[in-house]
């Protein structure tokens, strides 16, 4: 893992998708540390004092890529008392604490293998770095995403997958909408993430490593699926936060 | 009001560098000319105050930015800073020890090429680690490691190189290198004489797999006591915090508690499920790390590190011209081909025909304020802690011997002006009249 900062940014801006999924965008106030794809940060929205442990943070996985990094986005749920904070107190030019990166989900071994990125909801963060990376970077791995939302209106990277299928040659997706509300142009499947359906594909590629990216139920389904099924451990990585 | 009293303290350092601090007039014959030292402004000073009035007191905020501008120096992944640079080499080697490197991690018994002529803490941490050092002559031109004697050395059990650059000049790394990756042996740099030096335009400490740094005083920059070692492996890195931090699994940094999110739901040896990763043990490690206030030192003098890279090959050129008069009498050194040499100092032997001895132009250097230093340990092998250590000796080692009777070496550092170095250049010829 590269070496570690903390740092204060600005939020520049603050893109909202319903009520409870946001992105915040951060602009470093100063230089970055080195960070990959699928590595995350710790927020704190109280001021950091150097004299003192570091104050009450949440984690982000890091949603932009580290070829991006005028700014670091992450996107948030509103979903305990520390995202409802950053939803209430949070403002354009608000200035915040955060430290990174860390972590040791991200997608080294992935370049040459059939990938299969699973993310629920606001999961998909850390596979938005990767597929940025892929697309800046000139790569071409073999990339299977399934992303799951409740709505249209929250597949947020709906640019980022046209982009993807564009320049990415090997780049092929699923998404599963719960509640259809409005029609898109992107391969769209009625209903929650179809767990059946992704593992018999996915058993099907040569090789294949899983990128599970979501709930904790979400996660625990996933990875019972794929172990019965005989995927090797060291093949599943997963994003879980408790 | 807490900011405005930092304000007047840092100011009032200012002040008090101005008054204690006040360069003294050199005057020849009673004036130290040294081989080393600190080379320092109220930067330094004020940091050091700043670090200590945060009483943060391990590594904080001022390591932090040491490592990420240092990592950023050479443009690699990792820095990580340690209390010395035998620390460093300790942590480098053993962190090639790792069962995070799976079948490539280095065994007791494997064997590790290093230079006879070389610094103990360079040898100690292999010996230590139950790894069996094989030495090697060096030649006496750029007083390195030959890349053939490397090739003799080689046997089913070398695993590893680890060799410094000398004084600052750069081994033949094109070579060595190539012979590591033909070999699949791990190559670790000893930089801690060689900061910014650079081979094929290209900075020492980045073409070995890990490298090591000191910042004692008589080092290129300084933080009193410190080191650090440099990786572009996120695996050997995360092995290199975990001996430097207790050898624990957790990459927490100090006051720092679960970043990772999975410190009580975790697995581990013997230990029950849940046990606290903050105390899980994955290698037999130290504490080894720096204070804040020495790395706040450090950050200082890495701002002035162009400025002293550039005086140090100065001073080394003008003693060059001024001491070439006497090459028939003394060796005088020669960078590498291809190299950039950041020298650590002026190496000089002593030539076989000469009708004097090392130890008497030494001597009369001495006697004139004119410190001296041998090439460090001479002859490693005949030391007294290093004589019955199990070790390889690849053929006589006639160089190394050589240099143990003949070779010394003086100052370069950036305290020097032309003053001294012209009393330096004018002693020589005393002594040769």
């Amino acid at each position: 893992m590269a070496v570690q900062r903390k740092l204060t940014v600005t939020v520049a801006d603050i893109i909202s998708y319903s009520q409870d999924v946001k992105i915040f965008r951060l602009v470093p106030q100063k230089k970055l540390p080195r960070f990959k794809a699928g590595q995350f940060l710790h927020l704190a929205i109280e001021p950091y004092d150097p004299s003192f442990n570091w104050p009450e943070s949440r984690v982000f996985s890091i949603a932009n890529s580290p070829t991006r990094t005028e700014f670091i986005d992450i996107l948030v749920s509103r979903i305990g008392g520390f995202t409802l904070k950053m939803f209430d107190i949070l403002k354009k030019g608000s200035e915040v604490w955060i430290k990174l990166p860390y972590g040791i989900f991200n997608f080294d071994e992935s370049l040459d293998r059939n990938t299969v990125l699973i993310a629920g909801g606001t999961g998909i963060s850390p596979f938005i770095s990767f597929l940025q990376y892929a697309i800046d970077k000139n790569l071409n791995p073999a990339i299977h995403l399934y992303y799951g939302v409740k709505t249209p209106e929250l597949i947020i990277i709906d640019k980022l997958i046209v982009e993807a299928a564009g320049k990415l040659s090997d780049f092929k997706y699923q998404i599963f909408v719960e509640q259809m509300s409005s029609k898109t142009s992107l391969n769209i499947y009625s209903g929650i993430l179809d767990i059946k359906r992704i593992v018999d594909s996915s058993l099907k590629l040569r090789n294949p490593i899983f990128y599970l990216s979501g709930p904790p139920a979400m996660i625990a389904a996933f990875e019972n699926a794929l172990k019965n099924c005989g995927i090797s451990p060291q093949n599943i990585k997963y994003d879980n936060w408790n | 009001m807490v900011e405005n009293i930092r304000k007047k303290i840092l100011d009032l350092v200012r002040d008090y560098y101005n008054e204690k601090f006040i360069e003294k007039k050199f005057i020849p014959g009673e004036s130290v000319v040294k081989y080393a030292g600190r080379f320092f402004n109220e930067d330094e000073l004020i940091n050091l105050v700043d670090s200590s009035l945060d009483f943060w007191l391990t590594a904080g905020r001022y390591a932090e930015d040491f490592e990420y501008e240092f990592a950023d120096l050479f443009n690699v992944s990792d820095a990580i800073l340690v209390n010395s640079g035998s620390s460093a080499n300790l942590v480098a080697i053993s962190a090639l020890t790792s069962d995070l490197l799976g079948n490539k991690k280095l065994k007791p018994g494997d064997e590790v090429i290093t230079a006879a002529a070389g610094f103990p803490t360079t040898v100690a941490p292999i010996v230590q680690n139950n790894l069996v050092p094989v030495f090697i002559d060096i030649d006496l031109e750029t007083y390195n490691v030959d890349y053939k004697e490397i090739q003799k050395a080689i046997s089913e059990k070398t695993k590893a190189i680890f060799i410094a650059h000398t004084l600052g000049n750069p081994w033949n790394l094109q070579k060595i290198i190539d012979i590591a990756r033909r070999n699949n042996l791990w190559i670790i740099e000893d930089n801690c004489d060689a900061l910014g030096s650079k081979y094929n335009d290209k900075l020492t400490g980045t073409f070995g797999d890990l490298a090591t740094f000191s910042f004692y005083p008589a080092h290129h920059i300084t933080m009193g006591e410190g080191g650090c070692v440099i990786t572009d492996n996120d695996i050997l890195a995360r092995s290199a915090r975990s001996f430097r931090d207790w050898g624990r699994d957790c990459y927490c940094g100090p006051g720092e508690n679960n970043t990772c999110g999975l410190r009580f739901v975790q697995k581990y040896g013997g230990l029950p499920v849940g046990y606290d990763h903050k105390y899980v043990y994955s290698n037999i490690g130290y504490n080894l790390k720096v204070t804040d206030m020495q790395a706040a030192i450090g950050l200082a003098q890495l701002k002035k590190l162009p400025f002293i890279i550039k005086k140090r090959k100065d001073n080394f050129k003008y003693l060059f011209n001024g001491l070439s008069k006497f090459k028939d009498k003394i060796q005088l050194p020669k960078a590498t081909d291809n190299s950039d040499p950041a020298w650590f100092s002026f190496i000089i032997s002593v030539r076989e025909n000469a009708d004097f001895t090392r130890n008497e132009l030494v001597e009369f250097l001495e006697k004139n304020k004119i410190e001296t230093r041998n090439l460090f340990a001479g002859n490693i092998t005949k030391q007294p802690a290093f004589i019955n250590i199990k070790k390889r000796i690849i053929g006589e080692l006639k160089v190394t011997d050589f240099i143990m009777n003949n070779t010394f070496f003086i100052g370069v550092y950036p305290g020097l002006k032309k003053e001294h170095l012209d009393y330096v250049i004018s002693k020589f010829e005393e002594f040769f009249k």
